[in-house]
């Protein structure tokens, strides 16, 4: 979860603007090393005298440039969207997603069953991919989101794979032994689906964060 | 439209779908569990109850409308009457003695259909001149169910009050 926030492009260019001076400073320096003794005062000079002014300019720059970038990064409030309640919340409805897609896409018998049609399929992708994007907005830190991704997919699968065994291991029906292998292969195919797509919402949320 | 702004949109947007994908679940849940335990969500309505001529075989006649909303076909593999605590057992290989509208012997109920399908049952003599003085019938029909795709056998149970056409 992100505290801190991603660092702001902005502030990195200023960094960047930073380093040049500290680059054009080693010239300097090469060229101070050189005409210590020498020529070329006024270079010399202006890194000897100026320093202390640069610096305090440029800190202070870079701290009203960092709040300025994350005001504007997280104006939508980031800190209440990524609040605890809030990732309790998204971390069950991440779950309730995309174990629903499994589930309806393995239990033909329900008349609002995914599976066997194009839009179904698109479901199929899209959803888990939706649930891993907004659980991603949470991070700034792309191997923690997607462990913590795949580690919903997971529990996500297994709550699935549950609810499709219920009737047979509560035994409100008569199963063969077959039963057990179709609820294995939905496993399987829910793998599948869930590697692909969940920690693939997640990087593109959790990138959203890094270089807005 | 800004970055943040679909950040924010995608955030309630994302509450709305969640909530209502917990709420399908729970449901989807109930029914599949329900499915399960009774009939594997195929629905039988009686339309209407026939009784053979005064002379033997007595039978009984029971046309229904089997409606099987799912996506799996269900096959009808055997069904049982109960009148006053006998038992009766659909025949499995006596052809219908004076086919009216309907199949028999059934086999599949297909996947989205409604099907229109006969059972009928051996009743003998005393039960089947009690209906005809009566007019009408207590039915108590347990239907056993066998959906291939499911390896699964299962149920469903009929009770109405039915009178005699």
């Amino acid at each position: 979860m992100t505290e801190n926030g991603p660092v702001p492009p902005a502030a990195a260019g200023l960094q960047t603007t930073t380093d040049q001076s500290t680059t054009d400073q080693s010239t300097t320096d090469q060229s101070t090393t050189d005409q210590s003794s020498t020529h070329q005062p006024t270079t010399d000079q202006s890194t000897t005298h100026q320093p202390t002014t640069v610096h305090k300019t440029s800190v202070d720059g870079i701290s009203e440039l960092w709040e300025d970038q994350r005001t504007k990064t997280f104006d939508f409030d980031f800190d209440m969207y990524n609040s605890k309640p809030w990732m309790l919340a998204k971390i069950v409805l991440c779950i309730s997603i995309i174990t629903l897609t499994y589930v309806l896409y393995a239990l033909h018998e329900l008349p609002w069953t995914i599976f066997g049609f194009g839009i179904g399929l698109l479901i199929y992708g899209v959803a888990p991919f939706f649930a891993g994007l907004i659980l991603g907005f949470g991070f700034d830190d792309m191997k923690k989101a997607l462990a913590v991704g795949i580690v919903i997919g997971l529990i996500s699968m297994f709550l699935a794979l549950a609810i499709f065994v219920a009737p047979y291991s509560m035994g409100l029906a008569d199963y063969t032994g077959e039963f057990m292998l179709e609820a294995w292969f939905y496993f399987f195919i829910s793998i599948i689906n869930m590697i692909s797509f969940v920690p693939a919402g997640v990087a593109v949320g959790t990138a959203s964060n890094m270089y807005e | 439209m800004k970055v943040r702004s679909l950040k924010q949109a995608l955030h309630w947007l994302f509450l709305v779908v969640g909530i209502l994908c917990l709420v399908l679940l729970v449901v989807s849940t109930r029914t599949y569990l329900g499915f399960a335990s009774e009939g594997y969500g195929l629905s039988a309505d009686l339309e209407s109850v026939h009784l053979s001529p005064d002379d033997d075989p007595y039978w009984v006649g029971f046309t229904f409308g089997l409606k099987n909303p799912g996506k799996l076909d269900i096959d009808l593999q055997t069904a049982t009457l109960t009148i006053g605590g006998d038992e009766f057992r659909l025949p499995t290989n006596t052809p219908y003695p004076q086919t009216p509208q309907g199949q028999y012997p059934v086999e599949t109920i297909p996947n989205g259909e409604t099907i229109s399908v006969v059972l009928w049952f051996n009743v003998g003599k005393t039960i089947h001149d009690n209906i005809a003085m009566n007019g009408q019938v207590n039915v108590h029909i347990d239907m056993e169910l066998f959906v291939p795709k499911r390896y699964c056998t299962t149920g469903l149970i009929f009770e109405d009050t039915a009178v005699i056409a």
